[in-house]
């Protein structure tokens, strides 16, 4: 059974499209990075797939089930931190689990809330108020809350915002072990190097409109290169690839840079090549053709 | 579930600071005027009979735990309203503008279940203030001015009832209170819902509440007109029970007002907010 499946998804908020035709889906086990710029829409979907705000066209399914017909059932096997984790400041930390738990009808013993506290790195922190937690302790009690049910599909909006560089270590190494329990994870990000690093699969969504899904390997291809390659004078390398049999390869060039689309063996060809053309670059630059793609929908 | 959910709402008020400001503002009040009573309620009693002091001559204790009641209740009945909105007001806004409502709706709860939940915590919060008022007004004002006939002076009329005639009568106004004071929280509710933040909908029921009173009490013959559509004009129906004989009729009318506006008010809230898209 597919966890999550949206269709020709849509909602406009007066004249201004947020979300414009998205189409994807999760399968099992996935940890499915939902990339995007800011502004680009992955808000408004998360808040779609939670039945926050109801879509203009389109249906969700999550496990098989369309959200709009069969919202609490559905809502029972998802656990979600929407936006930024907010509590009740005036309650602790076990108050407001207790509280959340409840609804969805988890085990809130003084004993399984521990051990959810302890899983997040929040162990004997349980009483205190959460109006003294910090941004990142709200982001480990969020989790918490997220997980409390055990859910099937774990929904995370940007889930890193806040955590210091240990919180976000502890966090991706929590998501792998969710994955190895059987679980899917959908977690949004607006930052390509935070979902690379544990998705398996991802979409890019800019403007409200799917841009790339895939695999990450498929999407991430290591042999699909853009290279920058900078000389002392780039007039001059010009001329070179111009007679060259990487003419077609060439996407731009300037007086000091050249750039190419290449494959991960052909960047050492190349350097040979002008070299035996006795042709020195100052540096050479590469990134990967979705990050140069990616790169130019964020900035 | 509606009932554990109640619970759960009940459990959010209790730890909210916020919650004891009616509490606290109700004991100061009644204690208040209990002392001044109690030091110079003579001279009160004085100015308030001197009218009918030709035509009548008082005698036994005016001044007594149920004289004292009736006044502490004329006198808070009015502001106990605004106490109320000041926690029913805040029930969804205060949520929105705490961000705690992204978290309460993605529950496999309804969203129907969640409003009837806070609606009926904000009924027992209301049901809490007034066994409070009740307490204060009329427990202390026995234990303090002990018991007596009740005198209610009216306009045009002099009533007194009987000592043995008046606890059913204070029990029958607080119940007509309560549902006055529910119908200002179904209406408080009603305007949270359209709110994301907490203050809009506590001043927008103070503002109806206090616009409405002040048509109600000027006597424009324009005003008499849409008087009876008021809710405020039936909320003050809690005195038709000191009245000798009851008017029944007058009672029965603005109970079901009071209840059709109860269900209008929730009616609303239940349809917006099954149609609200959460974007706090």
């Amino acid at each position: 059974m597919i966890p999550l499946a949206v269709k020709s998804l849509r909602k406009s908020f007066g004249a201004f499209n947020a979300v414009d035709g998205l189409s994807f889906h999760v399968e099992t086990g996935d940890i499915y990075g939902f990339l995007g710029p800011n502004g680009a829409g992955k808000s408004t979907t998360i808040r779609m797939l939670l039945g926050l705000i109801r879509p203009d066209e389109g249906d969700i399914r999550l496990f098989g089930k369309s959200l709009l017909q069969h919202r609490a059932e559905c809502m029972s096997r998802i656990g979600a931190i929407v936006e930024k984790p907010d509590f009740y400041k005036y309650l602790s930390a076990y108050d407001n689990l207790k509280i959340f738990g409840t609804m969805s009808g988890a085990d809130t013993s003084s004993v399984s809330l521990e051990k959810m506290l302890e899983l997040v790195g929040l162990t004997g922190r349980g009483k205190d108020p959460v109006k003294n937690y910090s941004h990142g302790m709200k982001q480990r009690l969020g989790l918490a809350q997220a997980l409390l049910h055990n859910p099937s599909l774990i929904i995370l909006d940007e889930p890193t915002t806040g955590l210091d560089p240990q919180g976000i270590i502890d966090l991706r190494e929590l998501i792998l072990q969710l994955s190895h329990q059987g679980k899917t994870v959908f977690m949004s990000s607006h930052i390509l190097s935070e979902i690379e690093l544990i998705a398996t699969r991802m979409v890019i969504i800019s403007k409200g409109k799917a841009v790339a899904e895939g695999s990450v390997q498929e999407l991430l291809n290591a042999d699909d290169l853009v290279v920058d390659w900078f000389f002392p004078d780039g007039q001059e390398a010009r001329s070179l690839f111009d007679q060259s049999e990487w003419k077609e390869r060439i996407i731009n060039s300037n007086s000091s840079a050249i750039t190419l689309r290449l494959n991960e063996q052909e960047v050492q060809t190349v350097n040979n090549w002008l070299c035996q053309q006795g042709v020195s670059p100052v540096s050479i630059n590469s990134r990967r053709k979705l990050e140069d793609y990616f790169m130019k929908l964020t900035h | 579930m509606i009932l554990r959910l109640t619970i759960l709402e009940l459990k959010k008020i209790a730890a909210r600071p916020r919650s004891y400001i009616g509490f606290i503002a109700i004991g100061i009040i009644a204690v208040l005027i209990q002392f001044a009573m109690y030091s110079d309620g003579e001279n009160y009693i004085r100015f308030i009979t001197q009218s009918v002091e030709q035509s009548f001559l008082f005698e036994g204790k005016i001044m007594n735990g149920h004289l004292i009641c009736f006044i502490i209740l004329q006198m808070l009945i009015i502001q106990v309203p605004l106490l109320v909105a000041l926690v029913t007001g805040d029930m969804l806004s205060g949520e929105a503008a705490l961000g705690t409502l992204r978290f309460l709706l993605t529950r496999p709860v309804s969203r129907t279940s969640i409003v009837l939940s806070k609606f009926l915590a904000g009924s027992f919060y209301t049901v809490l203030l007034l066994v409070w008022l009740g307490l204060l007004s009329l427990g202390l004002g026995l234990l303090v001015f002990g018991p007596g006939d009740l005198i209610v002076l009216k306009t045009d009329q002099l009533i007194i009832l009987q000592s043995s005639d008046v606890f059913w009568r204070f029990m029958a106004a607080l119940a007509m209170a309560f549902l006055a004071l529910t119908l200002i929280g179904s209406l408080s509710m009603m305007l949270s819902c359209f709110s994301d933040n907490s203050i809009g909908p506590i001043m927008s029921t103070m503002a109806i509440i206090i616009l409405f009173t002040v048509i109600g009490t000027l006597e424009v013959p324009l005003f008499d007109l849409i008087k009876p559509y008021l809710f405020t004009t039936h909320m003050s129906a809690w005195r038709s029970f000191f009245e000798d004989p009851l008017p029944v009729a007058a009672i029965r009318n603005s109970i079901l007002f009071m209840l059709f506006n109860i269900v209008v008010f929730l009616g609303v809230t239940l349809w917006y907010f099954n149609r609200k898209d959460i974007q706090s």
